[in-house]
């Protein structure tokens, strides 16, 4: 009993890291919580702990659309538009899932956190380089992108902003700000079939499941309030380091090979 | 109350009861998340109608259903 609290105790602050990180970098919590947890648990549990981080991600989508709506930054049309490709993403991610092996994920996660880092390093204002596409192929090309993203939430439980935001403010046109809401308004979406996936599947640790979410949530609401007296180029140095280091962990683990 | 205090307590009343009754903590936990990722379908829907968008609040509504169909296929195993 008493370690079983300790499980979650460590969950609950692993959370409240994401949530705290993902506020001020930008990033879901999908970046710091899957790596985390795969320090902790290994790489044979994988597929538990992406269950576990898209469990967060729906309590993270609620709660910053809510704000969002509230600021007034929601283009709930674009929402809606992107929903459905989606939503067809996310099936794929689920499907696709069941079939692959840890060690695979693994690999395929670290790969993706490592670019997501190397553009959170040389992320700059991107707005200026937004590209105006026409009428259809603008559309063909965000749904394509919406379909990717849920595919990639799915699989490797992850929110997909890195894909959305991107693409609402290079196609769409969108300022950044109305982009992350955007983009954050659909992670529930493909996060609710990925858990309902491991739901039925019998891999829902529903305790770290939701004590990683209420750190989440805690993270998420402090965090602008104390990063604001933070050093953020420094904590944004220090958790690049470290998330660069858990990936590349994550890599050679899945390739088998042996790292401290 | 704020939305946000509210989510902390019913997040807190669920750490405490899946910590203590694993099999019904993990039913109630699931569908908890279930019902609060409707809402914000819901949620947008409304919105996109209020805004007189009703193509697009129809739109969110089809997701909506979209996505009940594919949980239920997970449910009875057809996918």
């Amino acid at each position: 009993m008493v370690l079983l609290m300790i499980e979650e105790l460590i969950a609950l602050a692993i959370g409240i890291v994401a949530g705290l990180l993902g506020s001020m970098l930008g990033l879901g919590g999908g970046f710091v919580i899957v790596p985390m947890l795969t320090f902790i648990y290994g790489v044979d549990s994988i597929k538990y702990i992406i269950f576990v981080s898209l469990s967060s991600i729906i309590l993270t989508s609620l709660m910053s659309t809510v704000r969002y709506y509230r600021l007034g930054l929601l283009r709930e049309d674009l929402s809606a538009i992107l929903s459905v490709p989606t939503i067809s993403g996310a099936l794929l991610g689920s499907l696709t899932i069941r079939i692959l092996k840890p060690t695979m994920i693994s690999i395929i996660f670290g790969i993706i956190t490592l670019f997501a880092l190397i553009t959170l390093i040389f992320r700059k204002g991107s707005e200026s380089l937004s590209i105006s596409f026409n009428g259809y192929v603008s559309r063909f090309a965000l749904g394509l992108i919406a379909v990717a993203a849920g595919f990639a939430s799915n699989l490797l439980g992850i929110g997909g902003g890195l894909v959305y935001v991107p693409a609402l403010i290079f196609i769409a046109g969108q300022p950044i700000k109305e982009a992350i809401a955007v983009s954050v308004s659909l992670m529930s979406y493909s996060a609710i079939i990925g858990v309902t996936n491991g739901y039925v599947n019998n891999l829902l640790m529903s305790s770290i499941a939701s004590s990683t979410a209420l750190g989440v949530a805690i993270g998420a609401y402090l965090g602008p309030s104390i990063t604001s007296k933070l050093r953020s180029k420094t904590l944004k140095t220090i958790f690049i380091a470290i998330a660069m280091y858990l990936s590349l962990r994550m890599i050679l683990k899945g390739l088998g090979l042996h790292v401290p | 109350m704020k939305f946000e205090y509210f989510i902390f307590i019913l997040m807190t009343v669920l750490v405490l009861i899946t910590s203590v009754l694993r099999d019904v903590g993990r039913n109630l936990f699931y569908f908890t998340l279930l019902t609060l990722s409707f809402m914000q379908i819901l949620l947008i829907a409304a919105l996109n109608i209020k805004r007189k968008r009703g193509s697009h609040g129809i739109l969110t509504l089809f997701s909506l259903v979209l996505v009940m169909i594919i949980i239920i296929a997970m449910f009875i195993g057809v996918i």
